[in-house]
């Protein structure tokens, strides 16, 4: 899904992320009554007053922008939750487990439901300083890639955004280092050289979407 | 003198030369990037070269680079005869030291007629390789060649000098932290001082981590949700 800009990256622009992140399910309150929604995606409805009920993003956001719901932050979006996990990742050195979207979903939020989620200042300044520290560990991890032969780079429970920001860079580090360590093998044998290299065992692979 | 049986070369030689006399575009090619007027058996052009069955194609990046590189190279053997063609203007005597483009001095090492010297930067005992042990996050590779690290490991093979492999390899390693800082960081006059020193490859890769860090950051501060996708707006010439 590149953009024909810069094709070489292969990178998803942010705003396709954001596109991507509006698939995520998200609890709204709504005001009138509708009959079900049957579309393509899935079913959603009947809306009924004051009954919640979840739908995507994009459609939450569609229905508050006609002022039609009330939008509910999801559970991971309370002062208490975000300053556990802060915490949690200015001690530990793994990242901790987020939402995949979390940083799309929270700028959406904060652009379009500005009155419905309570203390959005904080919400706000903890998501920026949970995202600040996630990139110095990113960082921290991408120099241990300088030290040893690596051929693949598994970061668990990295965030959409994270990963796409990195993901040119990494990949052309790791292509040069393959490049620039292969040689050394080489030294005279052809048995060494006509090894394969083995990946590293990157574990079950993650399901993207929970259909 | 041991005559070497030029067969195969003749009739690559004879080939090319045909070639360059009849493409103007060719001649351009050369004014334009100073090669020496013997020209190179591998190129991407837009003509029809598939009828010479010189059907090797570099990507144009590599033939650049390569024609770029010069290397100085020790003849060993070889004697160019007055029939080839007229562009020719002297005979090269064996023992004798001539600057050719990489990606020839590759070829002719291949076949056995020139011997390759490997450039001063890469040697064993060299100012470079001082100065990379001291420090190689600073060091200017770009005044050395833009195509350090392919070079080098080009020419490994060729000249059989194994410390280069590992040379570029902790070079690379060394310096590939500070691109690392660099490019993720917002100070662009910083980093721009710091892109004169870097190779080519190190500036993609300096030039894709800030790009996409600052595609992020266009996005945070209120990018417009619409856009006009990169196909639109492309008319297509009329044909006349």
């Amino acid at each position: 899904m590149a953009s024909q800009a810069d094709a070489h990256a292969a990178t998803f622009s942010a705003a396709e992320l954001e596109f991507l992140a509006e698939d995520e399910l998200i609890e709204i309150v709504p005001n009138m009554r509708m009959d079900p929604l049957n579309l393509i995606c899935g079913d959603f409805g009947p809306f009924r007053p004051q009954i919640a009920t979840q739908v995507p993003v994009w459609l939450a956001v569609a229905l508050k922008r006609r002022g039609k719901c009330t939008i509910r932050p999801p559970d991971w979006m309370s002062v208490e939750k975000l300053t556990q996990v802060l915490e949690a990742e200015r001690d530990a050195e793994k990242f901790q487990p987020l939402p995949f979207h979390y940083v799309e979903i929270s700028r959406l939020l904060f652009d379009h439901a500005r009155d419905d989620i309570p203390d959005i200042y904080m919400v706000r300044s903890l998501i920026e300083d949970i995202k600040d520290v996630r990139f110095h560990k990113i960082g921290t991890g991408l120099e241990i890639i300088s030290r040893e032969r690596t051929y693949a780079l598994r970061l668990k429970n990295l965030s959409a955004m994270e990963a796409n920001i990195v993901r040119p860079f990494v990949t052309r580090a790791l292509q040069t280092f393959y490049k620039l360590s292969s040689p050394d093998m080489i030294q005279d044998s052809d048995s060494v050289s006509n090894r394969q290299p083995q990946t590293a065992n990157r574990g079950p692979r993650r399901q993207l979407k929970d259909r | 003198m041991d005559e070497l049986n030029y067969g195969v070369l003749d009739e690559v030689w004879v080939n090319m030369f045909d070639f360059f006399d009849r493409s103007d575009q060719v001649k351009k090619l050369f004014k334009k990037y100073k090669f020496h007027p013997l020209p190179c058996a591998k190129m991407k052009l837009k003509t029809n070269y598939d009828q010479l069955g010189l059907n090797v194609v570099y990507t144009a990046t590599e033939f650049f680079m390569e024609a770029q590189a010069r290397d100085s190279i020790g003849d060993d053997n070889i004697k160019k005869q007055n029939s080839l063609g007229n562009n020719l203007a002297n005979q090269v005597e064996a023992g004798a030291k001539v600057e050719l483009p990489f990606c020839l001095a590759r070829d002719l090492h291949v076949r056995g007629v020139v011997a390759i010297d490997v450039p001063p930067y890469f040697r064993k005992v060299s100012r470079t390789r001082k100065e990379i042990e001291a420090d190689a996050a600073h060091v200017d590779l770009r005044s050395r060649s833009q195509y350090f690290y392919e070079l080098g490991l080009k020419i490994v093979p060729l000249a059989g000098d194994k410390s280069i492999g590992p040379f570029l390899l902790v070079a690379f390693q060394t310096r590939y932290k500070e691109v690392l800082v660099k490019a993720h960081t917002a100070a662009s006059a910083v980093a721009s001082k710091h892109l004169t020193l870097l190779t080519n490859e190190e500036v993609k890769l300096c030039e894709a981590g800030q790009s996409s860090t600052a595609a992020f950051k266009k996005w945070r501060m209120g990018a417009p949700r619409l856009q006009k996708a990169p196909v639109l707006g492309r008319k297509r010439k009329p044909i006349e």
